[in-house]
């Protein structure tokens, strides 16, 4: 399990890093969310070792993260970064060994992703001669072609079209399966919430959400979609805890506090007309998300 | 602790440069240019060759004209014929104005008071002489031998070349006159070859480093090999792809000329070339580090001149520190540049193959430049270290010295 436990980073008068802690266990996909500036990259690059920390520490199966332990994740940072005249398939080989695999391994896991990419043809060809979208997937490409325990990606879908959105996710959760714990920063809520099995939310430097997107998801306010054919006089006098957000072609959404029974306002609805639409919803990882940083605003 | 991680960094850089056409090209080329030269050099034509008789044949075919004021006695002119080699077209002009007219219309000199005095057209170099060579002393001679009574047929017997033979004797000072052409060649063209190449590969690794830095590469690479190691291993590639390139120039050449002609070598012209190499390594190594730590600090090629220049600055001393070596190798200055770590890659070199260096010098010599590159990389790796993640413009010597692992 990768435990960051109260990490703390300043950088001048900026905390970067105020107490941020979470964890994520083997086979778990984790999405690392937060606004800009909220310190997933600081973060992220403390588990690498690539920045040190003014306070907490990264531990990896219950002892502090060793040099070892790091030279064997895989890492996408948040800068991207290629040999540009190395052919990518050799490339990829060296990355491989230099993280630990045999040059046997290495060639044949190679081989194996890049296909997966639809990259095989492309194998003797110096990154520089790829389109910006191609030079990404060998950088994902790089993170994982050593098979690695842990994963550590900064936005690794920043700036991918869908079709390579698709084919990247379902490496991830391939790498999850396989027993790897895995960790990655996003800004794409409605991707997270369907490939992730836990978040963690951050903001200024401290998690603020930290959990399993389906239990999150249960123990938020729920959604009531309520559309009546009528007027909306019975808005006037629904009960307390229950809260109108937002109203769309007739179609009115409120959020039910945990002891407003939906059935209620339903009976509220129905004394100025006909309901003729109604859905009760668990809410969305975007809207934890936006409640998330109210509370902390 | 992890080799591994440094040979195949090594490994990298090597197969780097032997994928670069321009590298290969360059170096086969350079192969080619020296066997050329040694080929040349075998042959008897070029400055090592004897190349006094193709000058003399020009000159006697030139019809010289010599200007005379007044009187000159016959004993002068048999003088002046001796030293020219043919008897020259007299102009008897009248005053020391029509002898620099004379001069200027292309006469070689003017004559004047019974030989006491020549009037001479500007050289046109430097180290030329204004009047053709032997012609003053041999003027000088007729004029006191006639002032004795002798005539020209006297001066003329006195003039006449007789061979000479010179011999020396061994002191074990100095060049060996023997030898002294066959040994400068190796002395200057070792240390120009080591210039180049030092100057060569330390730019390769100052490029490397900032291409790494720039492209971010490096932030991939770190978790898995730390800054010494990677620096490490680009300097054992480089190092050993530089080594290698040395002797693919120089060997062909070697081989060419021993085949050919082994008596033209001089005594050690093997010791010497050997030392060229194995200085080449260290002088890498003490250059080559330090570069690698003073170019992190830039975060752009544009600023890699500014950082690297006084190392640089370093290097072109030294290397001209070869010159007075090479005029005299066993001064003091030559003596104590061979115990300086800088300028010892270059003067040792030159002396084993100008002079009977001792092997102890030669080996203490090697000895300082492998400690101070040592030292020296150490501290530019600590440099390295602390600069190699800052990007946005120049990291400064305290702030990368401080910041390892900003
Ligand atoms: N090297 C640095 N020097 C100074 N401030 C930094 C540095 N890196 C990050 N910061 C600051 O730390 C905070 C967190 O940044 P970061 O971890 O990049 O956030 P995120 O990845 O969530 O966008 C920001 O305010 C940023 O300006
Ligand atoms: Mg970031």
């Amino acid at each position: 399990m990768l435990e960051l436990d109260s990490l703390r980073r300043v950088y001048g008068d900026v905390v970067a890093l105020d107490g941020l802690s979470f964890a994520v266990r083997p086979g778990q996909l984790c999405g690392f969310l937060g606004p800009n500036g909220s310190g997933k990259t600081t973060a992220m690059r403390a588990v690498l070792g690539v920045t040190r920390l003014d306070g907490g520490e990264v531990r990896w199966r219950g002892a502090l993260i060793t040099a070892q332990m790091r030279a064997a994740t895989g890492y996408l940072p948040e800068e991207r970064g290629l040999y540009a005249k190395m052919p990518i398939g050799e490339q990829l080989v060296y990355f491989a060994r230099l993280h630990g695999s045999s040059a046997a391994a290495a060639a044949s896991r190679v081989a194996e992703l890049l296909d997966k990419l639809g990259l095989r043809d492309r194998m003797g060809d110096p990154t520089e001669k790829l389109s910006l979208g191609n030079q990404q997937r060998v950088q994902f490409a790089a993170a994982l072609v050593h098979e690695p325990d842990l994963l550590v990606l900064d936005e690794p879908f920043s700036g991918l079209d869908p079709i390579a959105v698709d084919t990247m996710s379902l490496l991830l959760r391939e790498q999850a399966e396989r027993g790897a714990a895995v960790v990655f920063s996003s800004h794409q809520l409605d991707l997270v919430e369907d490939l992730c099995t836990t978040v963690a939310i951050v903001n200024r430097g401290r998690t603020v959400l930290h959990g399993e997107v389906r239990a999150l998801k249960a123990r938020g306010p729920t959604r009531l979609r309520v559309t009546v054919d009528g007027d909306d006089g019975w808005l006037s006098s629904i009960p307390v805890g229950a809260e109108v957000i937002g109203r769309n072609n007739g179609e009115v959404t409120l959020v039910l506090g945990d002891d407003v029974d939906a059935v209620g306002v339903l009976q509220h609805a129905r004394t100025s007309g006909v309901v003729t639409a109604m859905s009760l919803e668990q809410p969305r990882l975007s809207e934890l998300f936006r409640d998330a940083m109210e509370e902390r605003a | 602790m992890r080799t591994r991680q440094v040979l195949l960094v090594a490994q990298r850089e090597i197969r780097q440069r032997l994928r670069s056409k321009a590298f290969v090209g360059t170096t086969a080329l350079l192969a080619v240019v020296v066997l050329g030269a040694a080929v040349v050099f075998t042959s008897g034509v070029g400055p090592f060759g004897d190349q006094g008789d193709a000058g003399a044949d020009d000159e006697v075919t030139a019809p010289v004209e010599v200007a005379v004021v007044g009187e000159l006695s016959e004993p002068a002119r048999a003088a002046i014929t001796a030293s020219a080699g043919a008897e020259p077209v007299w102009l008897e002009v009248d005053d020391l104005g029509a002898a620099r007219q004379a001069i200027t219309d292309g006469a070689a000199f003017a004559v004047a008071d019974g030989g006491r005095r020549l009037l001479a057209r500007q050289p046109s170099g430097p180290f030329e002489s204004p009047v053709p060579f032997g012609t003053v002393e041999a003027l000088g001679i007729a004029v006191s031998m006639e002032a004795a009574g002798a005539d020209a047929a006297e001066v003329d017997a006195a003039l006449r070349p007789v061979a000479i033979q010179i011999e020396t004797v061994q002191t074990g000072e100095g060049v060996d006159a023997e030898t002294a052409a066959g040994r400068f060649a190796v002395a200057y063209g070792g240390s120009f070859a080591l210039y180049m190449a030092l100057a060569f590969f330390t730019q390769i690794v100052a490029t490397g480093v900032i291409e790494e830095k720039g492209s971010r590469v490096v932030e991939l690479m770190l978790p898995a090999v730390p800054p010494r190691q990677l620096l490490g291993g680009k300097l054992l590639g480089l190092g050993l792809i530089g080594t290698a390139q040395m002797v693919v120039i120089v060997v062909p050449a070697l081989v060419y000329v021993l085949v050919r002609q082994p008596d033209l070598l001089p005594p050690g012209t093997g010791a010497s070339l050997a030392s060229v190499v194995v200085f080449f390594a260290l002088g890498f190594a003490l250059y080559a580090g330090v570069t690698g730590g003073l170019a992190a600090l830039a975060s752009r090629v544009e600023d890699l001149q500014s950082v690297i220049m006084p190392l640089w600055a370093i290097l072109i001393v030294a290397f001209m520190l070869s010159f007075p070596t090479l005029g005299a190798p066993d001064s003091t200055l030559a003596v104590i540049a061979t115990f300086v770590p800088f300028s010892a890659p270059f003067v040792v070199p030159v002396r084993l193959a100008l002079v009977e260096l001792p092997l102890w010098q030669a080996a203490l010599s090697g000895l300082i430049v492998l400690v101070s590159a040592g030292l020296l990389t150490m501290l530019a790796a600590r440099l390295y270290e602390g600069s190699i993640l800052r990007g946005g413009g120049k990291v400064g010597y305290r702030a990368a010295w401080r910041g390892a692992r900003g």
